[in-house]
């Protein structure tokens, strides 16, 4: 009886164990790591559709040539950089393994999931988008497409972080992904250290995530995403770089052939690769919040002031003439402290920006600089004054005349100053804001001047 | 009638607490910043849920007070004593019915996230079965291995819970939350109905009494326990807010996954903290579902007067029914606001209205029960 009991018991214990092992054995989501693509960048670029309905020459009226290039539309073309493993972890140095550490594909087609589709076809590997560190749009993309929808798939998808640096280049930005950094192995990783060292360095607008303008576009607010491009001044004569006008045009239509689906490996075509460092990330991208494409680009100083005036990041410097001798004076600001005051009288709108600036004279060429005396500084202080102002001014100037955009916030703050007076007038915000007096209530102080004070 | 064989089956006032915590705590994490910022659209958010929780609290006490006139009785007992046997039968059966489908939707959300995030490609029927059974494993056990499991994950919950939110306050930027009341109190109010739902589960109460040790504390208990579900979601809604913006929070499926996602920890030994919170997701939700599940089949059990362990496995097919009867997302989410306002229904209309006839036909005993 007992016997049984026990008996009985194991039977029953087997079973389980048996139906266990059914349900164990299979994972579904069993990914293996040597099976996955890790894609580091995303590149955005556009082109003309080729495809067109309408043949060449068939057009033969002014109207039908207008309605010829409405329709055309330009078509996506999406370039993803993944990590080649090996290559990166090589371990011993000098071995005879020259493989590139990455590679980029290029991909068109009229939507991003399309694209991504294509590139499992393509990839040995089921590409992974969890550790994509930078996406760059170019600036032709930016202006062409609602940025809102372009980036819907991937803000949709469930493996991106919100932590991906947005970019926007100046020519194409697949041509960006492809200079092989001199720094790093992975050019995605070079443009995301770039970005993110964004202490004491001017002209780079606070950093601008995937996240940051999920935000903005939810609020329709306008906003601005860091520039990348390349750098004005290459080719020549003192440029390490070297490398001759036609290169450089080479560069920048690496990815000419057009319409079709190719793939190279930047290690052995050779054109690019090695280049270094001849990819700048400075000024920004402006995108206006309405229509959700870009409008203009803000400059180094342009980008610094707007910086001040939203107080996120407190960098910069001001170059400016001193009055007389007219030398050359370095300023570089260490905190800004900005308030921005909304008024309302008698129905008008008017914004006071306060703000008090302290920072550190680093440089002179005035001989007869003497910063041990307080009437110095207090003329420096005056003269950094001075041109800062200008420059605040001449980039509010752009942003209300030119841009017509409020990326610096004005009317969240006219939001919490005035909740119901901003209900009525939201949707036409930018509209008034290009009309807006603004003031500046600004102080410029120097608080330190290094280690030298005078030259004699 | 006595509720119990086992006079062991007796929870302390802590265990209580953690228990009525531990189910309002639910699958709500995950989705209520989006579903109050839709219906308040100011960013007074926190304000709405607030305002919705200390409301909840009215409520109970009166559940309170009614299941505290029956000692010793869970509500499956008393109602029919009140109403008489047909209408006790059939309050008895919604409330039955109301556990059943919160279990439901509870593993259906559980399920649903574990899909997107975790594996997505195990076939939800499979994520799902194994849920449910390893909450059968611990609903059967009875009500004070629960209370003691409930004990054991909650400071893990808590810990986690607020070391995630703490993290997500370096992206916080305090404009997002203002202006304060910018729109006046209207769009506060219009969340509030929706913030209410939230708290749903309350209403255990109305078991939960019965097995207390010492029964006259439930008012603090209760009072404790939705407080400390406030502070979850007080807390959750600020930082998600104070990070994302109401705007976006709108336009985002899991608004609580993205605040986790676009937390950065400085040095990044850790990328991924979304890993983390599911973990504590996944135990909040594992503990309202197993709190609902033993109190559907308690409930059968009393009403036919057998041993409620009889009914655990009887349920899990029909919560399995339930859990996937939702044909997609927007239908899961529906379902769970169906389920808010039937326990609004249950645990708000119902016991005041019991609580009336129970004092106009002198049911139970209404002498101080508090000084003993």
């Amino acid at each position: 009886m007992r016997k049984n009991k026990v008996r009985s018991k194991v039977t029953i214990l087997v079973g389980l164990l048996i139906t266990l092992a059914v349900f164990l054995s299979g994972c579904w989501d069993r990914r293996e790591i040597e099976e996955l693509s890790m894609v580091a960048g995303l590149a955005i670029d556009c082109e003309e559709n080729t495809s067109t309905p309408y043949k060449e020459g068939s057009i033969s009226n002014k109207e039908e040539q207008m309605e010829f290039d409405k329709e055309k539309q330009l078509q996506i073309i999406v370039t993803q950089q993944y990590i080649v493993p090996k290559a990166v972890s090589g371990g011993e140095k000098g071995g005879t393994s020259q493989k590139s550490p990455y590679a980029n594909v290029s991909v068109d087609g009229n939507s991003i999931y399309e694209i991504m589709q294509k590139f499992e076809n393509i990839n040995s590997r089921t590409p992974n988008y969890e550790h994509l560190r930078v996406i760059i749009i170019s600036d032709k993309a930016a202006r062409y497409f609602n940025l809102y929808k372009l980036l819907n798939a991937i803000l949709r998808h469930p493996e991106t972080p919100r932590n991906i640096d947005m970019l926007v280049s100046e020519r194409k930005a697949c041509s960006i992904l492809d200079i092989a950094p001199r720094s790093e192995d992975i050019p995605a990783f070079k443009l995301m250290m770039l970005v993110r060292k964004t202490k004491s360095k001017s002209g780079t607008p606070s950093v601008s995530t995937l996240g940051d303008m999920s935000k903005a576009m939810a609020a329709g607010k306008s906003f601005v995403i860091q520039r990348v491009g390349f750098r004005q001044d290459i080719g020549s004569e003192y440029d390490t770089v070297k490398i001759s006008d036609s290169n450089y045009n080479n560069l920048a239509n690496i990815n000419k052939t057009s319409g079709m689906n190719f793939i190279y490996d930047s290690g052995t075509k050779g054109l690019a690769s090695g280049m270094g460092d001849i990819i700048e990330a400075v000024g920004a991208a402006v995108i206006k919040g309405q229509t959700y494409n870009m409008t203009g680009w803000l400059n180094r100083s342009e980008t610094d002031a707007l910086n001040w005036i939203t107080g996120k990041v407190e960098e910069g410097s001001v170059e400016f003439k001193e009055s007389k001798s007219s030398e050359t004076i370095v300023y570089d600001v260490d905190r800004v402290k900005t308030k921005i005051k909304p008024e309302i009288l008698e129905g008008k709108i008017s914004f006071t920006v306060d703000m008090k600036m302290e920072g550190t004279l680093v440089e002179d060429w005035l001989m007869t600089a003497d910063a041990f005396k307080e009437e110095f500084i207090k003329d420096m202080e005056m003269n950094a004054e001075k041109e800062v102002r200008r420059i605040l001014e001449k980039t509010l100037e752009k942003l209300q005349k030119e841009l017509k955009t409020d990326v610096a916030g004005f009317g969240k703050q006219l939001s919490i100053k005035y909740p119901r007076y901003w209900n009525d007038i939201k949707d036409n915000w930018e509209e008034i804001f290009s009309d807006v007096p603004i003031n500046l209530d600004l102080k410029v102080y120097i608080r330190d001047f290094g280690r030298q004070g005078s030259k004699k | 009638m006595h509720i119990t064989d086992n006079p062991k089956d007796k929870i302390s006032t802590v265990q209580a607490i953690v228990f009525i915590s531990s189910l309002t705590v639910g699958a709500a994490i995950i989705t209520l910043p989006r579903s109050a910022a839709r219906s308040v659209n100011t960013p007074d958010v926190w304000a709405s849920i607030l305002f919705g929780g200390l409301i909840a609290i009215i409520p109970s006490i009166i559940l309170v007070k009614l299941s505290q006139r029956f000692p010793g009785k869970t509500c499956f007992q008393f109602n029919r004593i009140i109403t008489g046997k047909f209408l006790g039968w059939i309050l008895s059966f919604l409330m039955i019915a109301y556990y059943t489908l919160l279990a439901g939707f509870e593993g259906r959300m559980m399920v649903e996230l574990v899909r997107v995030y975790l594996l997505p490609r195990t076939p939800i029927e499979v994520a799902l079965m194994a849920f449910l059974w390893a909450g059968t494993y611990l609903t059967v056990s009875g009500i004070n291995p629960i209370a003691r499991a409930f004990e054991f994950y909650f400071p893990i919950v808590i810990f986690i819970f607020f070391s995630v939110l703490f993290l997500g306050l370096q992206r916080f930027e305090l404009d997002n939350l203002r202006p304060l009341f910018g729109q006046g109190f209207k769009p506060v109010l219009r969340g509030i109905m929706t913030t209410f739902l939230t708290y749903a589960g309350f209403e255990t109460m109305m078991i939960l009494t019965a097995f207390m040790k010492e029964p006259w504390k439930a008012v603090k208990v209760v009072v404790i326990g939705i407080g400390i579900s406030i502070a979850f979601y007080v807390s959750l809604s600020v930082v998600v807010v104070g990070v994302l913006t109401v705007e976006e929070i709108k336009t985002l499926a899991w608004p609580t996954i993205a605040l986790v996602n676009s937390i950065e920890y400085p040095g990044g030994f850790v990328e991924n903290f979304q890993v983390f919170f599911l973990i504590v997701w996944i135990f909040a939700i594992y503990t309202t579902f197993v709190s609902s599940h033993y109190i559907a089949c308690l409930g059968l059990g009393q009403i036919s007067n057998k041993a409620f362990n009889s009914f655990v496995y009887a349920l899990i097919p029909i919560i399995y029914i339930v859990a996937l009867a939702p044909q997609n997302l927007e239908e899961v989410f529906q379902l769970g606001d169906y389920i808010g306002y039937f326990g609004v229904f249950m645990g708000g209309i119902v016991p005041v209205i019991l609580l009336f006839i129970a004092i106009i036909r002198r049911e139970g005993c209404a002498e101080k029960q508090g000084e003993k």
